[in-house]
């Protein structure tokens, strides 16, 4: 905290993470073309768009899942220290940059336990503690006591999710909500300073996405990290980020808070549709010209 | 329901169930016909065809009254079925049958129809459904490996105990010692392919690497077993390595396959560099190991070692030099078991089975993946590396022909009917895989027969493998008093009741 003072108002001035310019090609095909934002520490930045529009590539290439074609991936720590993520090999980006993520189709451990899922998630510090397995094999207290506060950790956020009582269970054989919020358990556990979430509702009935923007408004507020969010369920993307970037067809077509976002006329297009929609009734039709005229004056 | 009240038999529908059983002897016929009922001879004049039609029919005949049976047995008359199938097992076992394979189909047969009875007239069914008859199975596994935390000590004491028992002849110790063997290769690969979840189809590689690196170091060095052990372990962990770098990057079946190409090189390489390893022809008069570099176990030892019995003042035995390399082998064994089971609740342990269930969501966590499978990989190679150069002095006599692929699929198959993952599942396959053709060694060629019919009935039964049951490494809340299955017990009642109790809160 003390280093941050020197710069006046970091969560302002220096942005958590900066995507620069960055372009994914895969072949003849543009996922994602010359994309740039940045998102604040502390803040949920949620990431929209339709189908196709090349969300979950940017998240993969945010944590290493890809190596971007074009562009700069800047992540930097309250510390200072920065970190290129796009010359970090995929799991040193969880390792040393501190960047986790869920998966849009969850991807829990299954057939182990839930409290095994998230001590396998705090793996770089209790392998470090085991001596990579030479000091856990003579079972010397030093490992004993890390595991203990691993364990301990691990029972906070099942706390926070409310899977406690379930901590001994396997994990495949929780319900559809349950194993959603148990992945975001697991990617607190690595203690991470950007929390990437693909898709976190799908699939979740409305209580339960009222329960997920809870648990993420609580993240964002107690944890002070940043919240990187693919979603569709604009009731949760509305109510709790503090900024949206919309794609379409790979490229950004807006950036800015909630409700500027909302009265977009390039995002009411991209999602409506464009105007030579013969179906459209008639008065939608007189009115499109004036909506795209002011789209144009807002670009 | 399915439910049958055996009380009240329902008339017997003798035309249909007639047809049925026909139906199944038809079907046995066209199966005997070339299995049983052609055999080739070697004749004077050349290879000569041998027909068993009196086989045949017994076969065929034997196959109408089981299905038969077991349509009396849905029926209702479990209680009949099951005095006339015990008859059968007994007259098997009793009487002279003509041929040995009558007998074990007359035993075999017998039994698993006097089984289905007992369980029919137990639970009122004629039929267990697949579902059901899996949670019962989990319900097994799930105790076995419960039982296993006092079985396991039992066992290793009865194990420790076997030599001194008068039971304990020159035979026995041996199939101890082959059984052990591929019990300790069992839980070699089980790290490899339990754990980590990595199909390793040319794990016979390091034990080659193993057994070869002690002879080729004693032929040409002079040196000692106990000097060898650590380092053909070593040895074989770096072939591991070398495997593993290039081909880790591959998943599910390219991966089996490199292994698969990476058994037979070693096995080749072996073959055709015959300068060195003397090729085909193999390496004899490897040492045989000397009482911890201590005593020799000869009759007359050479110039300056101690006698084994001189020293410990007893009559000389060849059997002194068995059951030493019983007890070796036995201590070998047991240190990759302790290793399994405590590295499983250390994150490297931990690592190995989450990279098994998803080695993407791995990588989203920061765990190394490439380190964590090369681990995993030296690891298992190493403790094939020690198998392999205990098999070398105890034969004394190596060649390629004892490290193909068969090897490799023998080893595989433990691992995978005692359930993948599975410590004593590993103890219970290799008793199955070895020890039963063992026993049966005077049933000649229809001990493979034997030995197929129960690999048939042990994927029919229990796919996954007989054991295949996962406790967690750690609990939060303790194991809950009164038996049973753990809370993560993984049954299909237990993800049911899950889900009512999620959705409840």
């Amino acid at each position: 905290m003390e280093a941050t003072v020197m710069t006046g108002h970091p969560m302002t001035t220096t942005p958590l993470l900066t995507v620069e310019h960055l372009t994914m090609r895969f072949g003849g095909l543009v996922a994602v073309n010359d994309v740039s934002f940045a998102a604040n520490n502390g803040e949920i930045t949620a990431i929209i768009g339709p189908n196709g529009a090349g969300k979950t590539t940017l998240f993969n290439c945010i944590t290493g899942f890809y190596t971007p074609t074009v562009g700069r991936l800047t992540l930097r720590h309250a510390d200072g220290k920065e970190f290129l993520l796009e010359r970090m090999p995929g799991y040193r980006i969880s390792q040393k940059a501190s960047v986790a993520r869920t998966f849009q189709n969850i991807r829990l451990f299954g057939g182990m336990s839930v409290l095994e899922n998230l001590i396998v998630a705090q793996h770089n510090k209790l392998i470090r503690a085991s001596g990579f397995s030479i000091a856990g094999l003579l079972g010397l207290p030093s490992y004993t006591r890390t595991e203990r506060e691993a364990v301990d950790l691990a029972k906070y956020w099942l706390d926070r999710v409310r899977l406690l009582e379930f901590a001994d269970w396997e994990a495949g054989n929780l319900p559809y909500g349950a194993q959603r919020r148990l992945e975001i358990a697991r990617a607190m556990c690595t203690e991470p300073v950007m929390l990437c979430l693909d898709e976190p509702a799908a699939g979740l009935n409305p209580r339960e996405s009222g329960e997920l923007a809870d648990l993420l408004t609580y993240i964002r507020d107690e944890h002070k990290i940043g919240v990187l969010l693919i979603e569709h369920d604009m009731s949760v993307v509305m109510t709790i980020s503090d900024h949206v970037v919309v794609l379409d067809y790979g490229r950004k077509i807006s950036d800015g808070d909630p409700a500027f976002v909302k009265n977009d006329p390039a995002v009411i297009r991209a999602y409506l549709g464009e105007e030579e929609d013969e179906e459209l009734p008639p008065e939608i039709k007189a009115d499109l010209p004036e909506v795209a005229k002011r789209a144009e004056e807002g670009a | 329901m399915t439910a049958i009240s055996l009380s009240s038999p329902r008339a017997i529908a003798w035309p249909a169930i007639l047809k049925e059983a026909a139906m199944t002897a038809f079907v046995a016929l066209l199966l005997t016909i070339p299995l049983v009922g052609l055999r080739t001879v070697d004749r004077p004049t050349g290879l000569g065809l041998e027909t068993r039609w009196d086989e045949v029919a017994a076969a065929v005949g034997l196959v109408f009254l089981g299905r038969l049976g077991l349509c009396l047995i849905r029926e209702g008359h479990a209680v009949t079925v099951l005095v006339l199938a015990a008859a059968a097992t007994a007259a098997g076992f009793f009487i002279a049958m003509p041929t040995e394979a009558l007998r074990v189909i007359l035993i075999a047969g017998g039994a698993v129809i006097a089984i289905r009875a007992i369980l029919a007239i137990r639970t009122g069914r004629s039929k267990l459904s697949q579902a059901e008859r899996d949670k019962r199975m989990d319900h097994i596994a799930a105790q076995v490996q419960h039982a296993s935390r006092w079985l396991g000590p039992i066992a290793v004491v009865v194990a420790l105990a076997f030599p001194f028992t008068p039971l304990a002849d020159r035979q026995l110790l041996d199939i101890g010692i082959l059984l052990l063997t591929y019990i300790m290769l069992g839980w070699g690969l089980n790290i490899v392919v339990g754990l980590a979840g990595l199909l390793d189809l040319g794990y016979v590689a390091f034990y080659a690497v193993g057994a070869y690196s002690y002879a080729l170091l004693a032929h040409y060095f002079g040196f000692s077993f106990w000097v060898c052990l650590p380092l053909a372990g070593f040895l074989a962990a770096m072939s591991g390595v070398l495997l593993g770098f290039p081909v880790l990057r591959l998943r599910g079946d390219y991966f089996a396959i490199v292994t698969l190409g990476f058994g037979e090189i070693i096995r080749i390489i072996l073959i055709n560099w015959y300068q060195f390893t003397g090729g085909p022809n193999g390496i004899s008069g490897i040492p045989r190991p000397s009482f911890f570099g201590i005593a020799d176990f000869t009759r007359t030892p050479a110039e300056g070692t101690a006698a084994f019995h001189e020293m410990f003042g007893l009559e000389f035995s060849p059997l002194h030099r068995i059951i030493f390399l019983y007890y070796l082998i036995l201590v070998l064994a047991l240190v990759v078991n302790l290793f399994t089971m405590r590295v499983r609740k250390l994150p490297l342990g931990r690592a190995w089975e989450a990279l098994r269930e998803d080695d993407i969501a791995c990588a989203s966590l920061g765990i190394n993946r490439t380190n964590m499978k090369l681990a995993a990989f030296a690891i298992a190679a190493m403790f094939g590396g020690f198998a392999g150069s205990f098999f070398a002095t105890r034969q004394g006599f190596i060649s390629p022909e004892s490290f193909t692929f068969i090897e490799s699929a023998i080893i595989l198959a433990i691992v995978v009917l005692g359930g993948m993952g599975s410590q004593i599942g590993v103890v219970v396959a290799a008793l199955l895989v070895i020890g039963l053709p063992e026993a049966f060694r005077e049933l000649a060629d229809y001990r493979m027969l034997a030995f197929g019919m129960g690999m048939v009935l042990i994927m029919l039964w229990r796919p996954r493998g007989l054991l295949a049951h996962r406790d967690p490494t750690i609990l939060l809340h303790g194991r809950p008093k009164g038996g049973g299955g753990g809370p993560a017990a993984g049954t299909a009642a237990a993800g049911g009741q899950g889900i009512a109790g999620g959705s409840a809160k």
